[in-house]
């Protein structure tokens, strides 16, 4: 081993012998980590360290005297030969060049990635190159790998399937994912910049704000309200569950957020589109159910119809044989009248049943609901040998429903009782209304029909199940589905006696103040 | 409205006929009394069957109108209660939308007609006239055959054989052969039979045969 000069920026301290500072730095190069090799201005290696050892797998003294550009594959091997040509023996040695990554040869052939350093040492006609060599391979390694993390944190965050934002400190949008941008119906890239808050609508903001806040502050996970809404091209985004959550520095320091939610929008839709269609089968459904006693009210409007039409016809007879005094006159005008207006009635009452629309809540009393049924089949023919008894104990429970559709529900109930009682021998239908607790009111319906047998049971509520002959089973499955859309039960019991008890429990309404509509 | 029965005015005095109208609907029962008196004809009126059940002797001659459907007694149960005690009163059923299948069970038991409400006024007083006009012959005849009966009843045994024989056609001779007896004691009863039957022609005492064989 060569002594080194006095240019490896070591100070030699005075009275210390040349022979300690040889010995510190030859404990220096031993223990280095990297490689370090000294080169004489012929291009042979003069200093070979123990990590150079390892590195490229050759015994120092294999390597001591040899030319350096066996450590270099080609096309290094060359461009190094270049540069000793150039820097050594040509004698410009001076210049220092940066760390430059190349590529080493190691005794077993194999190359691997290196970082060199060079300086020059003792800058006459002789200069020598120290080279201080790196391994890459291992940091190379690491490199790779975070690579590999980022690109999948990134295809996670790209292909996530819920909306995903990530956003600064101050509310920019820094990136949003495609999901993202399906949800606002623009590209993802559009939605970068944006300020968030502005994305949502305006009665949402300041929640949204106080989320993002608690977030950034570090408080316990702020989870969005039930729905939020959001603005987007041609309409509006709405959003259900909110999360977000902070990205710190490794200080604790809020980086950015990222914010990820669930669109419901179309959700939303179905969830309207079910209650139309829910709403339009229930106006079917009366159709059908009108349908059955279309019989009692065609008579119930033919009677007025043929009255009036006899009345004038009398009329004009007396006034043909000139015996129609105008107090006679007068007297059946009014008859007419009369029976126009009980005409009239029966329609509207009617016509109010049958109207298309679109499920409404108010609240009124249980027995409200049950008296304007019992009006309702009391015009039915078939009701007259039935012996149809109300017992309305709990009357006056208020509850919030849809009074159309949940009276279509009990003159289905009804009709069913009906039908289960042989028409002709007649019967009792006893309709009571009762307050079983605070929750509840119940309205059930009692037939001494001829029963449902209990290998049919829990079917009776199946779309398409009927046992009449002219049925089209719809009426309880879709009875069930208006009374549970209310938030509430439609069920039945067997009597002891003979026949079933349908039974019909709804939500009582506690305060009496004015409709409330809950979806 | 009022619901007691009213009556009408005895118009059609040449027979005593009267309109029965049963309806349970007050506005119909009365409109229709109203259109019956706005041409004459004399009738009655009853809010329901039971109660013209009570009222009504067979020989109260007219027409029954009557709704088919009613509470308590039906129409068509009170047409069979007529049936029962041999009224002979023709019935006009008035039925309500889609009682079709009921008014043919009830043409099938004797009814003359039906209508549908609200029916066609001039419609149904034609109606009423000529099952007015049927109940009229109807009663005539069955006068006129009582009446027959009563001078059959009066005959001998033997006229009574004579009478059988000879309206089948056959002369005296082959009477008289039958019966074993001589063709002037054939003359004899046969002209006692026409005396007693007020025949005034033999073919009238046809006729007169015809009529006693349809009662029995």
């Amino acid at each position: 081993m060569r002594a080194p000069g006095s240019s490896t920026g070591a100070r030699v301290r005075a009275g210390e012998t040349v022979r300690d500072w040889h010995q510190r730095f030859d404990a220096v190069v031993r223990a280095a980590g990297d490689a370090i090799l000294v080169i004489d201005h012929d291009g042979a290696v003069e200093v070979f360290n123990p990590a150079a050892e390892r590195m490229f797998g050759y015994q120092a003294e294999q390597a001591l005297g040899g030319p350096v550009t066996m450590l270099a594959p080609v096309p290094y091997r060359n461009a190094l030969d270049t540069f000793l040509r150039n820097h050594l023996v040509g004698g410009a040695g001076a210049a220092t060049g940066a760390a430059r990554e190349v590529q080493g040869l190691r005794s077993d052939g194999s190359k691997f990635p290196i970082l060199v350093a060079v300086g020059f040492v003792g800058s006459g006609v002789r200069p020598e190159l120290v080279a201080v060599i790196r391994d890459l391979t291992e940091s190379r390694a690491v490199r790779a790998e975070l690579e590999e993390r980022d690109r999948g944190i990134e295809a996670t965050f790209e292909n996530a399937p819920l909306p995903t934002l990530s956003i600064a400190a101050d509310g920019r949008v820094l990136r949003a994912n495609r999901a993202a941008g399906e949800a606002f119906s623009c590209s993802a890239q559009e939605l970068s910049g944006e300020q968030i808050l502005d994305l949502v609508v305006a009665e949402h903001r300041a929640g949204l704000a106080e989320m993002l806040r608690s977030v950034t502050a570090g408080e316990p996970l702020g989870l969005g309200g039930p729905e939020w809404h959001y603005q987007r091209r041609g309409g509006e985004l709405v959003v259900g569950r909110s999360h977000a959550s902070a990205v710190r520095s490794g200080s604790g320091e809020p980086l950015m957020m990222v914010l990820q939610f669930e669109d419901r929008t179309e959700r939303r839709r179905i969830g309207q589109e079910l209650a139309r269609v829910r709403d339009d089968l229930a106006h079917v459904g009366r159709l059908g159910t009108v349908g059955e006693l279309a019989t009692g009210i065609a008579h119930e409007i033919n009677q007025p119809l043929t009255a009036i039409s006899s009345y004038a016809q009398a009329c004009r007879f007396l006034i043909e044989r000139g015996d129609a005094s105008p107090e006679k006159l007068g007297e059946t005008l009014q008859k007419i009248t009369d029976s126009a207006r009980r005409a009239g009635a029966v329609i509207e009452h009617l016509r109010g049943f049958l109207r298309k629309r679109e499920s409404e809540r108010s609240l009124l009393e249980t027995g409200e609901l049950v008296r304007g049924v019992a009006q309702l089949v009391s015009v039915d023919p078939r009701f007259q040998n039935i012996d149809l008894e109300l017992d309305l104990g709990a009357a006056s429970v208020p509850v919030i429903v849809d009074r159309v559709q949940l009276q279509q529900v009990l003159l289905n109930l009804l009709l069913n009782a009906l039908d289960a009682m042989e028409r002709d021998q007649g019967g009792r239908i006893t309709v009571t209304v009762s307050q079983p607790d605070d929750q509840q009111v119940l309205i059930s319906v009692r037939d001494q029909g001829i029963g449902i047998p209990p290998e049919i049971g829990e079917r009776v509520f199946e779309s398409f199940f009927s046992t009449k002959p002219a049925g089209m089973g719809f009426g309880l499955a879709l009875s069930r589905s208006i009374v549970e859309a209310q938030g509430g039960r439609l069920w039945f019991t067997k009597n002891e006696d003979r026949g079933t008890t349908f039974h019909l429990g709804l939500p009582a309404a506690v305060r009496p103040t004015g409709p409330a509509d809950q979806p | 409205m009022n619901r007691p029965q009213s009556a009408g005015k005895p118009a059609d005095r040449d027979t005593g006929a009267t309109v029965f109208v049963v309806d349970d609907d007050d506005a119909v029962r009365d409109s229709l009394c109203m259109l019956l008196e706005s041409v004459g004809l004399r009738y009655r009126s009853y809010p329901s069957a039971a109660e013209f059940l009570l009222a009504y002797k067979p020989d109260h001659a007219g027409c029954l109108v009557l709704d088919i459907r009613m509470p308590g007694m039906s129409g068509i149960e009170l047409q069979e209660r007529l049936n029962e005690i041999g009224a002979i009163l023709p019935v006009i059923f008035i039925t309500g939308h889609g009682d079709v299948p009921l008014a043919v069970k009830a043409m099938r038991a004797g009814a003359v007609d039906f209508l549908q409400k609200p029916y066609n006024e001039q419609e149904l007083l034609d109606r009423i006239h000529r099952a007015l006009q049927g109940d009229g012959d109807r009663r005539r005849e069955l006068l006129e055959r009582d009446l027959i009966v009563r001078r059959h009843g009066k005959l001998t045994p033997r006229e009574r054989e004579v009478f059988d024989l000879i309206v089948q056609g056959k002369p005296n001779k082959v009477v008289a052969s039958d019966l074993g007896v001589s063709q002037r004691t054939v003359e004899i009863h046969r002209s006692r039979v026409m005396e007693k039957m007020e025949a005034t022609s033999f073919a009238h005492l046809m006729n007169m045969a015809m009529l006693l064989q349809e009662g029995s």
